[in-house]
Protein backbone atom coordinates (compact mmCIF):
# COMPACT_ATOMS: atom_id res chain seq x y z
CA UNK A 1 0.00 0.00 0.00
CA UNK A 2 1.12 3.48 -0.85
CA UNK A 3 2.00 5.92 2.21
CA UNK A 4 -0.14 8.81 2.87
CA UNK A 5 2.14 11.35 3.37
CA UNK A 6 0.56 14.56 5.32
CA UNK A 7 1.61 17.77 6.26
CA UNK A 8 0.39 19.83 9.81
CA UNK A 9 1.39 23.76 9.61
CA UNK A 10 0.54 24.84 13.14
CA UNK A 11 3.01 27.35 15.34
CA UNK A 12 0.90 25.23 18.07
CA UNK A 13 3.62 22.56 19.05
CA UNK A 14 0.86 20.87 20.99
CA UNK A 15 -1.57 20.59 18.06
CA UNK A 16 1.19 19.50 16.07
CA UNK A 17 2.03 16.79 18.33
CA UNK A 18 -1.30 15.70 18.69
CA UNK A 19 -2.20 15.39 15.20
CA UNK A 20 1.08 13.71 14.53
CA UNK A 21 0.66 11.10 16.96
CA UNK A 22 -3.40 10.24 15.28
CA UNK A 23 -2.11 10.15 12.04
CA UNK A 24 0.99 7.75 12.63
CA UNK A 25 -0.85 5.40 14.71
CA UNK A 26 -3.29 5.14 11.76
CA UNK A 27 -0.31 4.93 8.89
CA UNK A 28 0.16 7.98 7.63
CA UNK A 29 3.43 9.49 6.90
CA UNK A 30 3.38 12.68 8.91
CA UNK A 31 5.81 16.03 8.37
CA UNK A 32 5.73 19.24 10.36
CA UNK A 33 6.10 22.86 9.65
CA UNK A 34 5.28 25.93 12.38
CA UNK A 35 5.21 28.25 9.66
CA UNK A 36 4.12 29.29 6.27
CA UNK A 37 7.66 29.64 4.23
CA UNK A 38 8.92 26.16 6.45
CA UNK A 39 5.91 24.68 4.41
CA UNK A 40 6.42 25.83 1.41
CA UNK A 41 10.24 24.01 1.84
CA UNK A 42 9.08 20.82 2.75
CA UNK A 43 6.66 20.75 -0.05
CA UNK A 44 9.28 21.15 -2.35
CA UNK A 45 11.07 18.44 -1.15
CA UNK A 46 7.98 16.06 -0.71
CA UNK A 47 4.85 15.65 -2.66
CA UNK A 48 2.22 15.52 0.40
CA UNK A 49 -0.90 14.61 0.06
CA UNK A 50 -2.55 16.37 2.45
CA UNK A 51 -1.73 18.99 3.99
CA UNK A 52 -3.66 20.63 7.41
CA UNK A 53 -3.08 24.62 7.78
CA UNK A 54 -3.80 26.40 10.61
CA UNK A 55 -5.95 29.43 9.60
CA UNK A 56 -3.39 31.62 11.58
CA UNK A 57 0.47 31.07 11.20
CA UNK A 58 3.23 33.49 12.28
CA UNK A 59 4.19 34.76 8.99
CA UNK A 60 1.13 34.75 6.90
CA UNK A 61 -2.31 33.48 7.04
CA UNK A 62 -3.11 30.06 6.28
CA UNK A 63 -5.35 30.87 3.01
CA UNK A 64 -2.29 32.67 1.47
CA UNK A 65 -0.67 29.75 1.97
CA UNK A 66 -3.39 27.44 0.10
CA UNK A 67 -2.42 28.61 -3.67
CA UNK A 68 2.01 28.60 -2.79
CA UNK A 69 1.12 25.44 -1.55
CA UNK A 70 -1.19 23.79 -4.57
CA UNK A 71 1.26 25.57 -6.74
CA UNK A 72 3.48 23.16 -6.33
CA UNK A 73 1.39 19.97 -5.83
CA UNK A 74 -1.95 21.00 -7.79
CA UNK A 75 -3.58 17.70 -6.32
CA UNK A 76 -2.83 18.43 -2.37
CA UNK A 77 -6.13 18.53 -0.27
CA UNK A 78 -5.55 21.14 2.20
CA UNK A 79 -7.57 20.64 5.52
CA UNK A 80 -7.90 24.01 7.27
CA UNK A 81 -7.37 24.15 11.06
CA UNK A 82 -9.72 26.81 12.59
CA UNK A 83 -10.96 28.07 15.88
CA UNK A 84 -13.97 29.67 14.75
CA UNK A 85 -16.19 27.13 12.84
CA UNK A 86 -18.18 29.78 11.50
CA UNK A 87 -20.38 29.29 8.23
CA UNK A 88 -18.54 32.44 6.51
CA UNK A 89 -15.13 30.44 7.57
CA UNK A 90 -16.63 27.47 5.82
CA UNK A 91 -17.74 29.22 2.85
CA UNK A 92 -14.49 30.97 1.98
CA UNK A 93 -12.10 28.50 2.87
CA UNK A 94 -14.02 25.91 0.44
CA UNK A 95 -13.76 28.76 -1.97
CA UNK A 96 -10.00 29.05 -1.55
CA UNK A 97 -9.41 25.75 -2.70
CA UNK A 98 -10.14 24.22 0.90
CA UNK A 99 -11.39 20.49 1.06
CA UNK A 100 -12.78 20.62 4.43
CA UNK A 101 -11.72 22.09 7.90
CA UNK A 102 -11.22 21.22 11.57
CA UNK A 103 -11.56 22.89 14.73
CA UNK A 104 -10.05 23.75 17.35
CA UNK A 105 -9.82 22.84 20.22
CA UNK A 106 -9.42 19.40 18.65
CA UNK A 107 -12.44 16.85 18.48
CA UNK A 108 -10.54 13.49 18.22
CA UNK A 109 -13.29 11.75 16.63
CA UNK A 110 -13.57 14.50 13.93
CA UNK A 111 -10.42 14.64 12.69
CA UNK A 112 -9.02 11.38 11.70
CA UNK A 113 -13.10 10.65 9.74
CA UNK A 114 -12.25 13.98 8.05
CA UNK A 115 -9.30 13.56 7.14
CA UNK A 116 -9.51 9.96 5.94
CA UNK A 117 -12.80 11.31 4.02
CA UNK A 118 -11.17 14.22 2.18
CA UNK A 119 -8.02 11.24 1.48
CA UNK A 120 -10.38 9.20 0.16
CA UNK A 121 -11.99 11.54 -1.89
CA UNK A 122 -7.84 12.25 -3.50
CA UNK A 123 -7.25 8.69 -3.91
CA UNK A 124 -10.29 8.80 -6.22
CA UNK A 125 -9.37 12.20 -8.21
CA UNK A 126 -5.94 10.72 -8.86
CA UNK A 127 -7.47 6.98 -9.57
CA UNK A 128 -9.87 9.14 -12.09
CA UNK A 129 -7.42 11.09 -13.79
CA UNK A 130 -5.39 8.06 -13.66
CA UNK A 131 -8.41 6.19 -15.28
CA UNK A 132 -8.97 9.12 -17.80
CA UNK A 133 -5.20 9.06 -18.88
CA UNK A 134 -5.62 5.10 -19.49
CA UNK A 135 -8.66 5.42 -21.41
CA UNK A 136 -7.10 8.52 -23.36
CA UNK A 137 -3.68 6.47 -24.00
CA UNK A 138 -6.70 3.32 -25.29
CA UNK A 139 -8.07 5.20 -27.05
CA UNK A 140 -5.18 7.01 -29.11
CA UNK A 141 -4.31 3.62 -29.51
CA UNK A 142 -7.75 1.93 -30.68
CA UNK A 143 -7.37 5.30 -33.17
CA UNK A 144 -3.99 4.11 -34.17
CA UNK A 145 -5.14 0.83 -34.59
CA UNK A 146 -8.16 1.53 -36.10
CA UNK A 147 -6.12 3.94 -38.36
CA UNK A 148 -3.64 1.20 -39.66
CA UNK A 149 -6.59 -1.38 -40.43
CA UNK A 150 -7.97 1.32 -42.43
CA UNK A 151 -4.82 1.45 -44.62
CA UNK A 152 -4.51 -2.14 -44.29
CA UNK A 153 -7.80 -2.84 -45.56
CA UNK A 154 -7.04 -0.38 -48.08
CA UNK A 155 -3.92 -1.92 -49.83
CA UNK A 156 -5.84 -5.17 -49.22
CA UNK A 157 -8.34 -4.27 -51.87
CA UNK A 158 -5.91 -2.68 -54.10
CA UNK A 159 -3.85 -5.78 -54.23
CA UNK A 160 -6.74 -7.68 -54.59
CA UNK A 161 -7.77 -5.52 -57.42
CA UNK A 162 -4.04 -5.69 -58.56
CA UNK A 163 -4.05 -9.54 -58.07
CA UNK A 164 -7.62 -10.45 -59.72
CA UNK A 165 -6.39 -8.02 -62.80
CA UNK A 166 -3.29 -10.47 -63.01
CA UNK A 167 -5.43 -13.53 -62.69
CA UNK A 168 -7.03 -12.39 -65.48
CA UNK A 169 -4.54 -11.69 -67.49
CA UNK A 170 -3.14 -15.25 -66.35
CA UNK A 171 -6.57 -16.70 -67.56
CA UNK A 172 -6.31 -15.15 -70.84
CA UNK A 173 -3.01 -16.29 -71.49
CA UNK A 174 -3.66 -19.81 -70.75
CA UNK A 175 -6.96 -19.76 -72.92
CA UNK A 176 -5.15 -18.26 -75.66
CA UNK A 177 -2.21 -20.89 -75.24
CA UNK A 178 -4.58 -23.70 -74.71
CA UNK A 179 -6.37 -22.53 -77.93
CA UNK A 180 -3.01 -22.27 -79.49
CA UNK A 181 -2.09 -25.73 -78.13
CA UNK A 182 -5.32 -27.42 -79.62
CA UNK A 183 -4.50 -25.66 -82.95
CA UNK A 184 -1.16 -26.82 -83.11
CA UNK A 185 -1.96 -30.10 -82.47
CA UNK A 186 -4.28 -30.50 -84.79
CA UNK A 187 -1.71 -28.79 -87.29
CA UNK A 188 1.00 -30.90 -86.34
CA UNK A 189 -1.24 -34.34 -86.71
CA UNK A 190 -2.29 -32.92 -90.21
CA UNK A 191 1.19 -31.99 -90.73
CA UNK A 192 2.49 -35.67 -90.25
CA UNK A 193 -0.47 -37.03 -92.35
CA UNK A 194 0.53 -34.47 -94.97
CA UNK A 195 3.59 -35.53 -94.89
CA UNK A 196 2.78 -39.13 -95.82
CA UNK A 197 0.82 -38.09 -98.82
CA UNK A 198 3.74 -36.16 -99.50
CA UNK A 199 5.95 -38.72 -99.37
CA UNK A 200 4.16 -40.73 -102.12
CA UNK A 201 3.52 -37.73 -104.32
CA UNK A 202 7.08 -37.27 -103.91
CA UNK A 203 8.14 -40.73 -105.07
CA UNK A 204 5.30 -41.06 -107.84
CA UNK A 205 7.04 -38.07 -109.16
CA UNK A 206 10.36 -39.39 -108.88
CA UNK A 207 9.43 -42.52 -110.32
CA UNK A 208 7.74 -40.69 -113.47
CA UNK A 209 10.87 -38.51 -113.76
CA UNK A 210 13.23 -41.32 -114.00
CA UNK A 211 11.23 -43.09 -116.69
CA UNK A 212 9.97 -40.66 -118.99
CA UNK A 213 13.83 -38.62 -118.86
CA UNK A 214 13.44 -38.56 -122.79
CA UNK A 215 9.66 -37.23 -123.28
CA UNK A 216 8.80 -34.31 -124.28
CA UNK A 217 9.86 -30.79 -122.78
CA UNK A 218 6.16 -30.01 -121.55
CA UNK A 219 6.21 -33.17 -119.57
CA UNK A 220 8.85 -33.16 -117.92
CA UNK A 221 8.71 -29.27 -117.46
CA UNK A 222 5.43 -30.14 -115.63
CA UNK A 223 6.89 -32.75 -113.31
CA UNK A 224 9.41 -31.29 -112.12
CA UNK A 225 6.78 -27.93 -111.47
CA UNK A 226 4.87 -30.93 -109.29
CA UNK A 227 8.39 -31.99 -107.74
CA UNK A 228 8.53 -28.40 -106.89
CA UNK A 229 4.86 -27.59 -105.47
CA UNK A 230 5.64 -31.35 -103.40
CA UNK A 231 9.09 -29.55 -102.09
CA UNK A 232 7.15 -25.88 -101.11
CA UNK A 233 4.00 -28.21 -99.24
CA UNK A 234 6.76 -29.84 -97.57
CA UNK A 235 8.20 -26.30 -96.46
CA UNK A 236 4.89 -25.09 -95.32
CA UNK A 237 4.51 -27.86 -93.16
CA UNK A 238 7.51 -28.18 -91.42
CA UNK A 239 7.21 -24.58 -90.23
CA UNK A 240 3.22 -25.86 -88.91
CA UNK A 241 5.27 -28.73 -87.16
CA UNK A 242 7.92 -26.36 -85.97
CA UNK A 243 5.06 -24.04 -84.78
CA UNK A 244 3.41 -26.78 -82.73
CA UNK A 245 6.13 -28.56 -81.53
CA UNK A 246 7.32 -29.08 -77.50
CA UNK A 247 10.47 -30.49 -77.83
CA UNK A 248 12.56 -28.73 -74.95
CA UNK A 249 15.22 -26.79 -76.15
CA UNK A 250 18.35 -28.23 -75.76
CA UNK A 251 20.91 -25.68 -75.34
CA UNK A 252 24.71 -24.98 -75.04
CA UNK A 253 27.47 -22.41 -75.71
CA UNK A 254 27.79 -20.94 -79.36
CA UNK A 255 29.30 -18.54 -80.92
CA UNK A 256 26.91 -16.03 -82.54
CA UNK A 257 29.46 -15.14 -85.34
CA UNK A 258 29.28 -19.26 -86.15
CA UNK A 259 25.57 -19.15 -86.06
CA UNK A 260 25.42 -16.15 -88.47
CA UNK A 261 27.97 -18.02 -90.62
CA UNK A 262 26.22 -21.09 -90.60
CA UNK A 263 23.32 -19.78 -91.64
CA UNK A 264 24.64 -17.32 -94.38
CA UNK A 265 26.21 -20.51 -95.83
CA UNK A 266 23.03 -22.25 -95.93
CA UNK A 267 20.83 -19.02 -96.67
CA UNK A 268 23.63 -17.22 -99.46
CA UNK A 269 22.44 -13.71 -100.62
CA UNK A 270 20.65 -13.11 -103.92
CA UNK A 271 22.67 -11.42 -106.81
CA UNK A 272 22.33 -7.23 -105.58
CA UNK A 273 22.28 -8.14 -102.27
CA UNK A 274 24.93 -7.18 -100.01
CA UNK A 275 26.21 -8.53 -96.43
CA UNK A 276 27.58 -6.39 -93.92
CA UNK A 277 28.16 -8.08 -90.74
CA UNK A 278 29.47 -6.40 -87.68
CA UNK A 279 30.71 -8.76 -84.80
CA UNK A 280 32.98 -7.36 -82.63
CA UNK A 281 35.68 -10.11 -80.82
CA UNK A 282 34.73 -10.00 -77.77
CA UNK A 283 31.21 -11.25 -77.65
CA UNK A 284 30.71 -14.15 -75.61
CA UNK A 285 29.42 -17.48 -76.86
CA UNK A 286 25.29 -17.66 -76.00
CA UNK A 287 23.64 -20.33 -74.39
CA UNK A 288 20.96 -21.50 -76.75
CA UNK A 289 19.74 -24.36 -78.97
CA UNK A 290 21.81 -23.95 -81.98
CA UNK A 291 19.49 -25.53 -84.31
CA UNK A 292 16.42 -23.76 -83.07
CA UNK A 293 18.28 -20.22 -83.08
CA UNK A 294 19.99 -21.53 -86.52
CA UNK A 295 16.55 -21.32 -87.95
CA UNK A 296 15.57 -18.25 -86.77
CA UNK A 297 17.87 -16.62 -88.04
CA UNK A 298 17.53 -18.55 -91.25
CA UNK A 299 13.89 -17.15 -91.38
CA UNK A 300 14.83 -13.55 -90.50
CA UNK A 301 17.88 -13.51 -93.37
CA UNK A 302 15.13 -15.17 -95.79
CA UNK A 303 12.61 -12.86 -94.77
CA UNK A 304 14.75 -9.97 -95.14
CA UNK A 305 16.27 -11.19 -98.81
CA UNK A 306 12.77 -11.16 -99.70
CA UNK A 307 11.75 -7.50 -98.53
CA UNK A 308 14.89 -6.42 -100.85
CA UNK A 309 14.37 -8.46 -103.85
CA UNK A 310 10.42 -9.49 -103.84
CA UNK A 311 9.14 -8.89 -107.36
CA UNK A 312 5.83 -8.17 -106.32
CA UNK A 313 6.06 -4.25 -105.92
CA UNK A 314 6.86 -2.04 -108.81
CA UNK A 315 8.29 0.13 -105.68
CA UNK A 316 10.31 -2.69 -104.10
CA UNK A 317 14.30 -1.84 -104.70
CA UNK A 318 16.07 -4.35 -106.30
CA UNK A 319 18.45 -5.50 -104.26
CA UNK A 320 20.25 -3.76 -100.88
CA UNK A 321 21.82 -4.48 -98.50
CA UNK A 322 22.01 -6.76 -95.23
CA UNK A 323 23.43 -5.89 -92.39
CA UNK A 324 23.96 -7.96 -89.26
CA UNK A 325 24.74 -6.26 -85.84
CA UNK A 326 26.29 -7.99 -82.97
CA UNK A 327 26.37 -6.28 -79.74
CA UNK A 328 26.81 -7.80 -76.31
CA UNK A 329 24.77 -6.73 -73.42
CA UNK A 330 24.72 -7.71 -69.01
CA UNK A 331 24.30 -11.32 -69.30
CA UNK A 332 23.11 -11.03 -72.89
CA UNK A 333 23.66 -11.05 -76.65
CA UNK A 334 21.93 -8.61 -79.26
CA UNK A 335 22.07 -9.86 -82.92
CA UNK A 336 20.56 -7.96 -85.38
CA UNK A 337 19.15 -7.91 -88.35
CA UNK A 338 18.69 -5.24 -91.18
CA UNK A 339 17.73 -4.74 -94.61
CA UNK A 340 17.20 -2.37 -97.11
CA UNK A 341 13.72 -3.54 -98.45
CA UNK A 342 10.26 -2.63 -98.47
CA UNK A 343 9.86 -1.98 -94.57
CA UNK A 344 6.94 -3.10 -93.00
CA UNK A 345 3.81 -0.67 -92.44
CA UNK A 346 2.10 0.50 -88.58
CA UNK A 347 -0.47 -1.39 -89.08
CA UNK A 348 1.34 -4.65 -90.28
CA UNK A 349 4.09 -4.52 -87.76
CA UNK A 350 1.23 -4.49 -85.11
CA UNK A 351 0.69 -8.47 -86.40
CA UNK A 352 3.98 -9.56 -87.42
CA UNK A 353 4.29 -12.21 -84.85
CA UNK A 354 1.13 -13.11 -85.10
CA UNK A 355 0.69 -16.78 -86.15
CA UNK A 356 -1.09 -16.64 -89.57
CA UNK A 357 -0.32 -13.00 -90.66
CA UNK A 358 1.74 -13.08 -93.75
CA UNK A 359 1.92 -10.17 -96.99
CA UNK A 360 3.57 -12.60 -98.74
CA UNK A 361 1.76 -14.41 -101.51
CA UNK A 362 3.40 -17.48 -100.63
CA UNK A 363 3.31 -18.02 -97.25
CA UNK A 364 1.40 -19.42 -94.20
CA UNK A 365 2.40 -16.56 -92.05
CA UNK A 366 4.56 -19.17 -89.51
CA UNK A 367 7.72 -17.87 -89.93
CA UNK A 368 7.85 -15.26 -87.60
CA UNK A 369 5.78 -16.75 -85.19
CA UNK A 370 7.52 -19.74 -85.02
CA UNK A 371 11.22 -17.83 -84.54
CA UNK A 372 9.17 -15.44 -81.74
CA UNK A 373 8.19 -19.18 -79.90
CA UNK A 374 11.60 -20.71 -80.51
CA UNK A 375 13.68 -17.23 -79.27
CA UNK A 376 11.69 -17.51 -75.98
CA UNK A 377 12.00 -21.12 -75.07
CA UNK A 378 15.66 -20.48 -75.37
CA UNK A 379 15.48 -17.54 -72.73
CA UNK A 380 15.34 -14.75 -75.13
CA UNK A 381 13.43 -12.09 -77.00
CA UNK A 382 12.80 -10.65 -80.23
CA UNK A 383 11.81 -7.29 -81.56
CA UNK A 384 11.03 -5.83 -84.86
CA UNK A 385 11.18 -1.92 -86.15
CA UNK A 386 10.78 -1.21 -89.08
CA UNK A 387 9.93 1.87 -91.41
CA UNK A 388 7.65 1.11 -95.15
CA UNK A 389 10.03 1.83 -97.62
CA UNK A 390 13.24 1.91 -95.92
CA UNK A 391 13.38 -1.21 -94.38
CA UNK A 392 13.27 -3.76 -91.33
CA UNK A 393 15.18 -4.10 -88.47
CA UNK A 394 14.79 -7.88 -86.55
CA UNK A 395 17.04 -7.67 -83.05
CA UNK A 396 17.16 -11.13 -81.23
CA UNK A 397 18.22 -10.78 -77.35
CA UNK A 398 19.95 -13.87 -76.57
CA UNK A 399 21.01 -15.36 -72.95
CA UNK A 400 24.96 -15.65 -72.53
CA UNK A 401 24.49 -18.07 -69.65
CA UNK A 402 21.99 -20.33 -68.08
CA UNK A 403 19.52 -18.65 -66.26
CA UNK A 404 16.93 -19.84 -63.67
CA UNK A 405 14.01 -19.35 -65.36
CA UNK B 1 28.19 -62.93 -110.92
CA UNK B 2 27.99 -59.96 -108.55
CA UNK B 3 25.04 -60.09 -106.21
CA UNK B 4 22.21 -57.28 -106.24
CA UNK B 5 22.32 -55.77 -102.81
CA UNK B 6 18.78 -56.84 -101.19
CA UNK B 7 16.24 -54.36 -99.53
CA UNK B 8 13.35 -55.14 -96.93
CA UNK B 9 10.38 -52.17 -97.21
CA UNK B 10 8.78 -52.05 -94.28
CA UNK B 11 5.74 -49.59 -94.50
CA UNK B 12 2.12 -49.65 -93.62
CA UNK B 13 0.97 -47.34 -96.50
CA UNK B 14 0.23 -49.17 -100.01
CA UNK B 15 1.43 -45.86 -101.63
CA UNK B 16 4.82 -46.31 -100.24
CA UNK B 17 4.69 -50.22 -100.44
CA UNK B 18 4.12 -49.57 -104.04
CA UNK B 19 6.18 -47.22 -105.29
CA UNK B 20 9.60 -47.65 -103.46
CA UNK B 21 9.69 -51.42 -105.20
CA UNK B 22 9.42 -49.74 -108.46
CA UNK B 23 12.28 -46.91 -108.11
CA UNK B 24 14.46 -49.11 -106.19
CA UNK B 25 13.81 -52.14 -108.59
CA UNK B 26 14.63 -49.65 -111.71
CA UNK B 27 17.77 -48.87 -109.69
CA UNK B 28 18.83 -52.31 -109.58
CA UNK B 29 18.30 -53.52 -106.04
CA UNK B 30 16.46 -56.61 -105.30
CA UNK B 31 13.08 -55.16 -103.16
CA UNK B 32 10.78 -56.56 -101.02
CA UNK B 33 8.35 -55.83 -98.98
CA UNK B 34 6.13 -56.23 -95.39
CA UNK B 35 2.98 -53.55 -94.43
CA UNK B 36 4.02 -54.46 -90.67
CA UNK B 37 6.55 -55.26 -88.19
CA UNK B 38 5.48 -58.77 -87.68
CA UNK B 39 5.83 -59.51 -91.56
CA UNK B 40 8.94 -57.84 -91.51
CA UNK B 41 10.41 -59.97 -88.21
CA UNK B 42 8.89 -63.23 -90.39
CA UNK B 43 11.09 -62.29 -93.76
CA UNK B 44 13.81 -61.19 -91.76
CA UNK B 45 14.01 -65.10 -90.49
CA UNK B 46 13.75 -66.35 -93.67
CA UNK B 47 16.15 -64.17 -95.39
CA UNK B 48 19.14 -61.74 -94.28
CA UNK B 49 18.77 -58.52 -95.91
CA UNK B 50 21.28 -56.14 -96.58
CA UNK B 51 19.57 -53.28 -96.01
CA UNK B 52 15.87 -52.23 -94.62
CA UNK B 53 14.05 -49.38 -94.99
CA UNK B 54 11.60 -49.14 -91.75
CA UNK B 55 8.93 -46.82 -91.46
CA UNK B 56 8.93 -45.58 -87.67
CA UNK B 57 5.09 -45.58 -87.18
CA UNK B 58 3.06 -48.37 -88.06
CA UNK B 59 0.20 -50.14 -86.45
CA UNK B 60 0.75 -53.30 -84.12
CA UNK B 61 4.93 -53.21 -83.64
CA UNK B 62 6.44 -49.87 -84.47
CA UNK B 63 9.54 -49.67 -86.48
CA UNK B 64 12.07 -49.28 -83.91
CA UNK B 65 10.49 -52.52 -81.82
CA UNK B 66 10.89 -54.18 -85.48
CA UNK B 67 14.62 -53.33 -85.80
CA UNK B 68 15.36 -53.99 -82.59
CA UNK B 69 14.12 -57.67 -83.06
CA UNK B 70 15.06 -57.45 -86.57
CA UNK B 71 18.46 -56.69 -85.77
CA UNK B 72 18.60 -59.69 -82.82
CA UNK B 73 17.84 -62.33 -86.05
CA UNK B 74 19.89 -60.50 -88.58
CA UNK B 75 22.69 -58.08 -87.02
CA UNK B 76 24.25 -57.63 -90.52
CA UNK B 77 21.08 -56.08 -92.17
CA UNK B 78 21.67 -52.00 -92.05
CA UNK B 79 18.78 -50.43 -91.17
CA UNK B 80 17.34 -47.12 -92.22
CA UNK B 81 14.55 -45.44 -90.44
CA UNK B 82 12.05 -43.57 -91.94
CA UNK B 83 9.35 -41.63 -90.48
CA UNK B 84 6.61 -39.03 -91.36
CA UNK B 85 6.55 -38.20 -87.64
CA UNK B 86 8.27 -36.13 -85.35
CA UNK B 87 8.63 -38.86 -82.92
CA UNK B 88 11.95 -37.56 -81.57
CA UNK B 89 12.40 -40.44 -78.53
CA UNK B 90 11.82 -43.16 -81.04
CA UNK B 91 14.77 -41.88 -83.61
CA UNK B 92 16.80 -41.31 -80.73
CA UNK B 93 16.18 -44.69 -79.07
CA UNK B 94 16.40 -46.33 -83.03
CA UNK B 95 20.12 -44.03 -83.37
CA UNK B 96 21.61 -45.46 -79.78
CA UNK B 97 20.49 -48.94 -80.90
CA UNK B 98 22.98 -48.38 -84.03
CA UNK B 99 20.39 -47.48 -86.70
CA UNK B 100 22.14 -46.51 -89.40
CA UNK B 101 20.51 -43.27 -90.05
CA UNK B 102 16.58 -41.62 -89.96
CA UNK B 103 14.73 -40.12 -92.59
CA UNK B 104 11.89 -37.97 -93.01
CA UNK B 105 9.10 -38.42 -95.45
CA UNK B 106 8.62 -37.30 -98.47
CA UNK B 107 12.06 -39.06 -99.36
CA UNK B 108 14.92 -37.66 -101.07
CA UNK B 109 15.42 -40.82 -103.43
CA UNK B 110 18.66 -39.80 -104.77
CA UNK B 111 19.99 -39.84 -101.00
CA UNK B 112 18.40 -42.96 -100.21
CA UNK B 113 19.91 -44.61 -103.16
CA UNK B 114 22.87 -43.36 -102.17
CA UNK B 115 23.08 -44.50 -98.57
CA UNK B 116 21.69 -48.00 -99.29
CA UNK B 117 24.25 -47.90 -102.05
CA UNK B 118 27.29 -46.43 -101.13
CA UNK B 119 27.15 -47.79 -97.24
CA UNK B 120 26.17 -51.20 -99.06
CA UNK B 121 29.49 -51.57 -101.21
CA UNK B 122 31.27 -50.84 -98.42
CA UNK B 123 29.58 -52.61 -95.85
CA UNK B 124 29.04 -56.03 -97.94
CA UNK B 125 32.54 -56.64 -97.94
CA UNK B 126 33.39 -55.92 -93.89
CA UNK B 127 29.86 -57.46 -92.98
CA UNK B 128 30.89 -60.48 -94.58
CA UNK B 129 34.47 -60.30 -93.31
CA UNK B 130 33.47 -59.56 -89.59
CA UNK B 131 29.87 -60.94 -89.72
CA UNK B 132 29.28 -57.40 -87.36
CA UNK B 133 27.60 -53.91 -88.17
CA UNK B 134 29.62 -51.09 -88.09
CA UNK B 135 28.16 -47.87 -86.29
CA UNK B 136 26.33 -45.35 -87.60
Amino acid sequence: MVETKLLIVDDDPGICETLSDIFQESGHSVAIASRGREAINKAKQTAFNAALIDIKLPDMEGVELIPLLKEIHPDMEVIMITAYASLETAIRALNDGVSAYITKPLNMDEVLPTVEKTLGRQRLITENRRLLKEAQVELAERKRAEEKLREYSEQLEEKVEQRSEELKDTHEQLVRKEKLAVLGQLAGEVGHELRNTLGVISNAIYYLQTTLSDADETIREYLDMISSEVRNSEKIISNLLDFSRTRPAEREEIEVGELIAQVLEKRPPPKNVKISTKIPSDVPPVFVDSQEIGQVLFNLVTNAYQAMISSSSVETPEGGELIVRVQAEKDKVSLSITDTGCGISKEDMKKVFEPLFTTKARGIGLGLAVSKNLVEVNGGSIEAESKEGEGSTFTVILPTKEVQS
Amino acid sequence: MKKRVSILIVDDDPGMTETMPDILGDMGYDVAVAEDGFKAIKMIKERAYDVALMDIKMPGINGVETFKEGKGISPSTKVIMITAHSVEDLVKEALRNNAYTCLQKPLDMDKVAALVGDKQRKEISRGRREGTLEKA
